[in-house]
């Protein structure tokens, strides 16, 4: 989409810039995407059709990471047919969320006013 | 759980579980195991061409290097040294190294002439001492640093490293400095013409009757060589003066008379009162080349140094000149 805005920028430019934005923002995706419980690979599929290309050896351990923070919580679950791990966004981590959130409008208020 | 046995995916989650805290190796394991198996599922659903093995094998290519995985499990530091303490051992380094090895290396190596070895032997010891001291400070430096880094809960060792910058810490801006290659010049043809006079006394290249004889008079090492070394080190603060203070000015052009006329000084009166050459070393030369005159090369030796003289003077207040002629001023 942002391709036809500027059709002249170079296409790796672009790219390198736009994976830098996204980077950031991989945290509030797992935080809103982890209201329901979900297992690590499902989430990694979720994100990336949602166009949050990151990689499994970056969410997996970022998933150990907020669940240490206290912003998940997790549970295995034995019933299908493998194990595998849920986690689900914990108070805290909905309340960073929210804050998250709050920033990404600021700052968006913020650049459309300085340009 | 599939029975995999030791297949990829098993080696795989090994090596990345091996690295990590004891506590949670069987977790972490688990997680992965499941996962690669998730992934392996998926991208046989997706090309149907794929046979399981190969599928494997893409899914734990995809997650990378293992320890880098584990090192992304732990948060431990995936570099040597970081981008924080790099400008300060990158400091540290450069200071050790500009003070510790001249200094050293020219020591051990007077030490050297002093015992009385060889001039090939002083050579290749002093290279030999020289390579081990950097090798030995930039390890010993990045050693301290590293170490420093892990453990960098103690702010008094960061301190004392001089990792924290400030703006204290920043050089006098750069004044205008004279030409580095008239000093590089200068100071290379001094080095040579001081090494010329040690070596052709030390390795002497003429031999008569089987003994080696020096060029010069031997006699000379009492009296005159001495001063003329003296002179070429007085005139290599002279140049590197002048590269501080930024060139030619006409006070260091008055000097520079000055200065060559005494460095002039004893060739002239050697090279005219016909003792500079070794006797023994003009019957070798003759030797070889019976029209060989001792007073003519002398007359020649006393009329160069006049020459270089003139010249280096007159270049001296030509250079002056052309510095305050020159818009940049």
């Amino acid at each position: 989409m942002s391709h036809t805005i500027v059709p002249l920028m170079d296409d790796d430019v672009l790219a390198g810039h736009l994976q830098e934005l996204r980077r950031g923002t991989v945290v509030m995706a797992a935080l809103a995407t982890l209201t329901r419980p979900t297992y690590g690979y499902a989430l990694l599929e979720t994100l990336a059709d949602a166009g949050f290309a990151v990689e499994g050896n970056t969410l997996y351990p970022l998933l150990r990471r907020l669940e240490k923070q206290g912003l998940l919580t997790s549970e295995w679950n034995t019933e299908e047919s493998r194990p595998r791990k849920f986690y689900e966004v914990s108070d805290e981590g909905r309340a960073l969320l929210d804050a998250l959130l709050a920033e990404w409008q600021t700052l968006h208020t913020s650049v459309e006013s300085l340009r | 759980m599939p029975a995999t046995t030791t297949s990829l995916a098993e080696r795989y989650v090994h090596a990345v579980t091996r690295r990590l805290p004891e506590e949670q190796r069987a977790d972490v394991a688990d997680e992965l195991r499941a996962s690669i198996a998730d992934r392996v599922e998926s991208l046989l659903e997706e090309r149907p061409d794929l046979d399981p093995a190969t599928a494997e094998r893409e899914a734990v290519a995809e997650l990378g290097e293992p320890s880098t995985l584990a090192g992304a499990y732990t948060g431990r530091p995936r570099q040597l040294l970081g981008p924080e303490v790099y400008p300060a051992w990158e400091r540290t380094v450069r200071a050790i190294l500009l003070v510790a090895v001249p200094v050293s290396t020219l020591a051990f190596a007077v030490v050297q002439v002093a015992v009385g070895k060889t001039f090939g032997e002083v050579v290749g010891s002093v290279v030999w001492i020289m390579l081990s001291l950097v090798v030995h400070i930039v390890f010993w430096t990045t050693l301290v640093f590293v170490l420093a880094e892990r453990s960098s809960a103690d702010s008094g060792v960061r301190e004392s490293l001089d990792v924290d910058w400030s703006p204290d810490d920043l050089p006098d801006a750069p004044q205008r400095r004279g030409s580095l290659t008239d000093l590089v010049a200068a100071l290379t043809f001094q080095a040579l013409l001081a090494g010329l006079l040690v070596w052709q006394q030390v390795r002497p290249p003429l031999s008569l009757d089987g003994a080696d004889v020096p060029v010069l008079d031997p006699d000379l090492w009492r009296s005159w060589f001495p001063v003329i070394l003296a002179l070429l080190v007085v005139e290599a603060g002279f140049e590197v003066v002048k590269y501080r203070v930024g060139g030619w000015t006409r006070p260091l052009a008055v000097a520079n008379v000055a200065l060559g006329a005494l460095f002039a000084l004893p060739f002239v009166y050697l090279g005219w009162t016909e003792q500079l050459l070794n006797p023994d070393a003009v019957l070798a030369i003759q030797q070889d080349w019976a029209g060989f005159s001792p007073g003519t090369t002398h007359a020649v030796v006393a009329l160069v140094a006049v020459a270089i003289w003139l010249w280096d003077s007159v270049d001296g207040f030509v250079r002056v000149h052309r510095t305050q002629g020159a818009p940049t001023r």
